[in-house]
């Protein structure tokens, strides 16, 4: 009678993946096979080594930036989805509008912007942004100090963009700032204090 | 008898190693499917706590795969953005391990299929050859040297990547996946989508030829 196991068990065996009865049944079996048992040590130890040496998971660089790109991404596809898709137009309406009421638009348009060129917006007018294609989604401000959190506002009294990080270290007062930036004299901000030097230097 | 008894001990100390494994395992993926069941509902910061438990792992297998950190640090970006796309299929049955794995896989082969178009050569493997690889493809930040980096410069880790270099891009992904990231054989049918005869018989010459490559290494031990 042969009661050799099929590959696949004897593959799982060696594996280490067998479990309960089959696990029991296999060990039984290679109590008399020496060979088998010194393949699946040689294996164990070659797991063993690789195992050791290739770790299976690695910190990849920037790991912070790296989410932040990764909900950037998931932010991106979803506003790319919920975008309108433009109305499909029958060929007789595409061409009736051609003919007829691009050029009367075109004429609106022409008039219309001629009229704002002569009188300006009026007090009531405000410039309007286009508002946001998702409102709902918000942009993350990514700080590459660990620690630090940044958030964001528009301040409407200052006509600003404000960014606030906390968590960022005090700035001493003893920080000498001209010797960390560059600041331009006042000939060289003015470029028309130039022109006047020069202007005053030939009436002499 | 002692033989018997020394061959039963070992035995047990490479089951006890691997059942110890699995118990601590069991309770992370516990917590996977909670963090994924509120991803599911929406909950980015879940989603982004899946995230974190796994780009390095799959960072690693990507690395592994396009050796090249800046291409593996893009494509494990691809990888939880398709997942994203993907979860409301997700369904319990696997470990969402070894379905990020899944996905990774067909990213990683989508790209060098991408690739090889691109460079309209010829059909061969060459494509996850490091020197191969335009470094410009892709925007990614710079990289400094990590702490991890410092390691893999240790020789033997220096000669099994060598070894692993040498073999077929489905032969290192077997390998990688069994001997590195310990998916059993049915993990690995599924994320490679070929059958169980298949993976055992790539990874029986997989490791035939790692095991030769490598055995100074063993007798020295």
């Amino acid at each position: 009678m042969n009661t050799n196991p099929d590959e696949i068990k004897l593959a799982l065996w060696l594996d280490d993946e067998l479990t309960g009865s089959e696990f029991a049944e296999m060990e039984a079996w290679a109590a008399t096979q020496p060979d088998q048992l010194k393949a699946r040590e040689e294996l164990r130890e070659y797991r063993s080594i690789l195992s050791a040496h290739m770790p299976a998971s690695e910190e990849l660089p920037y790991p912070d930036f790296f989410n932040s790109r990764v909900n950037q991404g998931i932010r991106d596809t979803q506003v790319a989805e919920t975008k309108p898709v433009a109305p499909t137009t029958n060929p007789a309406g595409s061409s009736f509008w051609k003919s007829w009421l691009m050029p009367v638009a075109a004429c609106a348009g022409m008039v219309l912007a001629f009229s704002i060129g002569r009188h300006g917006f009026g007090e009531s007018a405000s410039i309007v942004s286009n508002p946001p294609l998702n409102p709902s989604v918000n942009p993350v401000v990514y700080t590459p100090e660990e620690g630090v959190n940044a958030e964001w506002y528009a301040s409407t009294g200052a006509d600003a963009t404000v960014i606030v990080l906390a968590g960022v270290s005090a700035i001493p007062d003893s920080t000498d700032f001209s010797q960390t930036v560059y600041v331009p004299t006042i000939r060289e901000a003015d470029r028309t204090a130039t022109r006047e030097l020069e202007g005053a230097e030939t009436i002499k | 008898m002692n033989k018997d008894h020394g061959d039963a001990s070992k035995s047990e100390q490479g089951r006890t190693k691997s059942s110890s494994k699995k118990d601590e395992a069991s309770g992370d993926h516990e917590e996977d499917f909670r963090l994924v069941a509120l991803a599911q509902q929406g909950d980015m910061s879940a989603y982004d706590e899946l995230v974190t438990r796994h780009r390095g792992k799959i960072y690693a297998m990507i690395r592994n795969m396009v050796k090249n950190d800046a291409d593996a640090w893009d494509l494990s970006q691809d990888v939880f953005i398709k997942a994203w796309k993907a979860l409301p299929r997700f369904e319990a049955r696997a470990r969402f391990s070894t379905w990020l794995f899944r996905i990774s896989h067909n990213v990683v082969y989508d790209w060098v299929r991408k690739r090889k178009i691109e460079s309209a050569g010829e059909l061969n493997d060459e494509i996850f050859d490091r020197d191969r690889i335009d470094l410009s493809a892709r925007t990614a930040p710079a990289f400094v040297e990590s702490p991890d980096d410092a390691l893999s410069n240790s020789e033997l880790r220096e000669k099994i990547s060598a070894a692993l270099e040498t073999l077929s891009p489905e032969h290192r992904e077997a390998v990688m996946l069994k001997d590195v990231q310990g998916l059993s054989y049915k993990e690995i049918a599924d994320v490679m989508e070929c059958t169980l005869g298949t993976v055992m018989s790539r990874l029986f010459y997989a490791r035939q030829k790692l095991q030769n490559l490598l055995k100074n290494e063993y007798e020295s031990r």
